[in-house]
């Protein structure tokens, strides 16, 4: 099933890319670009996916690979903003999978928004741990936004569900110096 | 620089036809020789056009899949390199992949300057690897470490250096961000990957066979 779609999707994506390499109109070729991003979109969220599916429970360490996997592929994308991600847990946690993989998304979803729409030049994502809890912070130095009129309204609709899915509470500050994302969720 | 010459086995004609396709901007350095859709037609194939230096292989094909290629290919054309080309990045695979004795993978998706750039740097002896594909094998090696030295002598596989670049990488660092941090050259970083990338390959021999004599099979 997903080999055919993971398979489908690569040929779209690599039928672009060859046309866009034949094509002089830059109308046509920035067109072209756009459709192949949105393959390449798709197709690594069916990634994101297939590794969820095949998730076990698992710990915190797990996480933290899958994050640094993350900050890896970005890295060779870009070299602004750069993206730190601090251990400060004084053990692992345990996690279900479904923890895992939400708080997978909602730190792809921070930096996202940080890359997008916030101009940062440095994205911090630390975990830290209090006697109840594990927390996770996600801080840029960007422009910050207002809540009201964001284009990351939908985004931190998104984290929020996603945290209160798993009894856990999200905060954010966000002012001219940036923005400050904090995720708690209670330890098991 | 000498002309690359390149086979390709994908069982997928259409994706078959993109790769060749990628690279057909890159006619001055990249031959693609040949492409062939399961490995024992790959192995036919090279018998009699054996001057190939790198293959690009997919892992799931009919009849003789790409893993079982790879060492097949390294046992009886050794000078040959291999490359991985997968549509999802599932790890075990990989990390098979690279204990048959491939140089790394790659991502069917990936840009066509990309998947130049990456042939050059396999060719010049490097290797390139993820930090989830570092992890498993830090915890692969540890555990056999763990396993030598409960029974016979106790010789570590990797060096403190190879370990460490390993954690680098864990961490989510790329090549050049590991040679800052270390104090030595990309292309010292480079060379400690293609080691450890040799010792996993040569531990999957040597455990191999083991295994076979320890299930009284040669």
């Amino acid at each position: 099933m997903h080999d055919n779609i993971g398979s489908n999707l690569t040929f779209i994506i690599n039928a672009l890319e060859n046309i866009g390499n034949q094509e002089n109109s830059d109308l046509l070729n920035r067109k072209i670009e756009s459709v192949s991003e949105i393959g390449r979109e798709s197709i690594s969220d069916l990634r994101d996916s297939i590794w969820a599916l095949k998730l076990d429970d698992g710990d915190t360490s797990i996480l933290l690979i899958k994050i640094n996997e993350l900050k890896f592929k970005l890295n060779e994308i870009f070299d602004e903003p750069e993206i730190v991600v601090e251990n400060r847990l004084s053990s692992t946690h345990f996690l279900t999978s479904a923890a895992m993989l939400n708080l997978y998304r909602i730190v792809q979803e921070g930096i996202q928004n940080a890359v997008k729409h916030a101009e940062a030049k440095k994205i911090k994502i630390t975990f830290f741990d209090t006697e109840s809890d594990l927390n996770i912070s996600i801080k840029d130095d960007g422009k910050g936004f207002s809540f009201d009129k964001s284009k990351m309204g939908n985004g931190l609709e998104n984290m929020k569900s996603r945290i209160e899915g798993l009894n856990g509470i999200f905060s954010f500050k966000s002012d001219n110096d940036g923005t400050n994302l904090t995720f708690v969720i209670p330890k098991k | 620089m000498n002309n690359i010459n390149i086979a390709i086995a994908e069982d997928n004609f259409r994706l078959a036809r993109g790769i060749s396709e990628k690279l057909s901007s890159y006619s001055e350095t990249i031959n693609i020789c040949f492409h062939e859709s399961n490995g024992n037609l790959l192995i036919e194939h090279l018998t009699k056009e054996p001057e190939i230096d790198l293959i690009l292989m997919d892992i799931e094909m009919p009849e003789l899949g790409g893993i079982d290629t790879t060492a097949q290919v390294r046992n009886l054309f050794p000078k040959i390199k291999i490359v991985m080309l997968t549509v999802f990045d599932d790890d075990d695979k990989i990390l098979q992949s690279i204990q048959a004795g491939a140089s790394g993978y790659l991502l069917k998706d990936i840009s066509a300057q990309k998947l130049y750039e990456s042939i050059l740097m396999i060719m010049d002896g490097g290797a390139p690897m993820s930090p989830t594909v570092a992890f498993k094998t830090l915890k692969m090696i540890r555990a056999t470490d763990l396993e030598i030295k409960n029974s016979a002598e106790s010789k570590k596989v990797l060096t403190n250096r190879e370990t460490e670049i390993l954690e680098h990488i864990c961490e989510g660092l790329n090549y050049k961000q590991i040679a800052e941090q270390l104090f030595i050259a990309p292309t010292t970083v480079r060379k400690h990957i293609a080691n450890i990338y040799d010792k996993l390959h040569v531990r999957n021999k040597v455990q191999a066979i083991a295994k076979a004599q320890r299930e009284r099979l040669i």
